[in-house]
């Protein structure tokens, strides 16, 4: 199935998106989010332990399940504030 | 109360009034400016990216961390995003409560929480170059932040 993703700050700069398609397979989380989007960006290979997934506006783990209807996100280390 | 991301200057007024009240007592503001400066390098201005409706939740979500650890209900939270002059206004938060000692301890975890939940992200500008100021990577299985390296692109 296909998937949309919004991409955020570094992710959207690397990918020129807002939102990428991705294929995942039926039943998919977000490991399988991941991979597709490593195969597809490898840019992100490097550095995917430091970008969070969101589904429907939640920081999600990596068993979590991903469907075609719900909001995703890439999320780069976050900077908000002021120090 | 207010939880907001806004392209627009944010006016501290509006966030302390909205905090009017007789039983309140005690008002602590913070105010988060643009600086000159970043890790030794001069910096010109930043940018501020958001993804807003997240944003806008997780801010929610702060406060609801807030009037379970301090009892303060009363708070008013906005970030700018957009670009930003030195001095402008980037984060303000008020938080009010009938004495000063919990709307002090609110405040500081308002604005300690807002960096490591609340996407938004900064862009610095300076005479090093550009970079993604990478404050917090939020660690996915249990939602809380873990150190980051700043990305220079």
């Amino acid at each position: 199935m296909k998937i949309r993703v919004k991409c955020f700050a570094w992710a959207k700069e690397v990918t020129g998106e807002d939102e990428i398609d991705l294929e995942v397979p039926e039943g998919a989380t977000v490991a399988d989010l991941r991979e597709s989007l490593a195969e597809r960006f490898p840019v992100f290979s490097g550095r995917m332990e430091s970008i969070a997934v969101s589904v429907n506006q939640e920081f999600a783990g990596e068993g979590t399940p991903v469907d075609a209807g719900d909001e995703l996100g890439l999320i780069p280390p976050i900077s908000g504030g002021c120090a | 109360m207010i939880c907001r991301i806004t392209d627009s200057p944010i006016d501290m007024d509006e966030l302390t009034d909205s905090l009017d009240s007789p039983e309140l007592g005690g008002l602590c503001t913070f105010v988060g400016k643009v600086r000159n400066h970043s890790a030794g390098q001069g910096v010109t201005h930043l940018e501020y990216h958001a993804y807003p409706e997240m944003a806008e939740k997780k801010m929610r979500q702060v406060a609801e961390e807030i009037e379970e650890r301090f009892g303060v209900a009363h708070l008013a939270m906005a970030h700018r995003v957009g670009t930003l002059a030195i001095g402008d206004i980037a984060v303000g938060i008020a938080a009010a409560s009938a004495h000063r000692d919990a709307a002090f301890k609110a405040c500081r975890y308002a604005i300690d929480r807002i960096k490591q939940i609340v996407p938004i992200w900064k862009k610095e500008f300076g005479e090093d170059g550009v970079a993604w100021v990478e404050g917090c990577a939020v660690d996915a299985e249990t939602a809380e932040p873990q150190k980051a390296q700043n990305q220079r692109v």
